[in-house]
């Protein structure tokens, strides 16, 4: 084989790997991962329910994140060692603020009441966040994919409506 | 099962838009530009059709509400080949809008001529981006959009009531433009419900409802000739 046709097939080779790359990875991982400021451990906030920290998931259609403020009603020396992670702690209860990220994402065009779910069915929050409870760090991806078939699936099996117009806003 | 509908008197109709508004604002209905107003893309899920009737001088002027008529038989539906139009079980005719690939048939299929195509990306003043409803989504470029009936207030309305452990009430669903209207001039409820002012205006010898004769079925219905 001649050199010039040696390269051109090692491109296009080489094109079809980074684009199989790609779309692999954009499927696999359909989001960026998430990087928390603490290494919340959840295991340890056992046997304490969801909603003392996730506050409004029974009222609202929006779950809460917990503020710094609610981690202080607790802990009033750092819950952590590291020197990193006890700065950050001490900035965040500076800054009465703590930035945390939220890894769980709905697309804008789906309506989403935490209150139908939790208080209304009394859906389990592991059946769409996993068994978070579970967690001595906290993932970087969602551990349950949110999708549409996964929403879908559940509703045919709890005979709840599969309106469109009910979830897609 | 219910069947929503809506009735307007034309004769209570002051034309003061403010149904217009209402709608605009409840759902995020993006501003139109001139250019775009002189190309006939401006999108409007409720407008105002002016009417004027006889001859000088016996000359009347009527301002008609003009939105999604949610007809029963709704052709739009027929010819979308997604199914992102559908008519659901309560009679209301959704756009799902991830579904719509912009074909705009349709737009085309709809004689009411009430469904707009986004040919542009809405923009917002940025005083007003604070300010859009979050129970609606913000359409984008190469869909169609219309009225719901604000349908995202019959799922706010409806979760209300099973949290409170009660049947959902005709009134508790409203649309944006029923409430906003100064004259009482639109009424929406239950068609099936004889009791409902809807079902009872729907009756009204005075009712008619739009090109009819095409099979149609519209739900919303016209009263005028009262005065």
């Amino acid at each position: 084989m001649r050199p010039a046709a040696n390269f051109a097939l090692w491109t296009v080779w080489g094109l079809f790997v980074a684009v199989a790359t790609l779309a692999i990875g954009v499927i696999w991982f359909p989001q960026l991962p998430v990087r928390q400021p603490l290494a919340f451990n959840h295991v340890r906030h056992q046997p304490m329910a969801c909603v003392l920290c996730h506050r409004g998931v029974e009222t609202r259609a929006f779950a809460g994140i917990p503020d710094i403020a609610t981690c202080l009603n607790c802990h009033a020396t750092p819950p952590v060692k590291t020197p990193a992670e006890v700065a950050t702690w001490n900035t965040a209860v500076q800054a009465q603020h703590m930035t945390w990220h939220t890894a769980t994402r709905l697309p804008d065009h789906v309506y989403f009441s935490h209150r139908r779910h939790v208080e209304l069915v009394q859906l389990d929050c592991a059946a769409c966040h996993g068994n978070m409870a579970d967690r001595t760090t906290p993932p970087a991806q969602p551990l349950k994919p949110i999708s549409m078939n996964n929403c879908l699936d559940c509703h045919r099996q709890q005979s709840a409506s599969t309106d469109c117009a009910r979830c897609h806003k | 099962m219910p069947r929503w509908g809506m009735a307007i008197d034309l004769d209570r109709c002051t034309g003061c838009q403010a149904c217009v508004v209402a709608c605009k604002q409840e759902n995020n209905v993006p501003f139109s530009t001139p250019a775009q107003a002189d190309q006939g893309r401006q999108i409007s899920w409720l407008y105002l059709q002016t009417e004027i009737e006889g001859a000088y001088p016996h000359v009347q002027v009527r301002f008609r509400p003009m939105l999604c008529q949610h007809c029963d038989r709704p052709p739009c539906t027929f010819v979308c080949p997604t199914s992102a139009t559908y008519k659901n079980e309560e009679g209301l005719v959704a756009q799902i809008y991830p579904r719509c690939i912009g074909c705009r048939y349709c737009a085309n299929a709809c004689p009411y001529s009430v469904k707009s195509f986004n040919y542009d990306e809405p923009v917002w003043p940025k005083q007003l981006a604070a300010s859009l409803n979050k129970d609606v989504s913000v359409r984008y470029k190469g869909v169609i959009e219309k009225c719901t009936f604000c349908s995202h207030r019959l799922t706010r309305a409806r979760e209300q009531a099973a949290a409170e452990g009660r049947a959902l009430r005709e009134e508790e669903y409203q649309p944006a433009c029923v409430q906003a209207c100064p004259a009482n001039a639109m009424v929406f409820g239950d068609l099936d419900n004889p009791h409902s002012r809807v079902a009872q205006w729907s009756a009204s010898p005075r009712a008619e409802r739009l090109l009819e004769d095409l099979g149609t079925k519209p739900k919303v219905t016209y009263l005028k000739g009262g005065v």
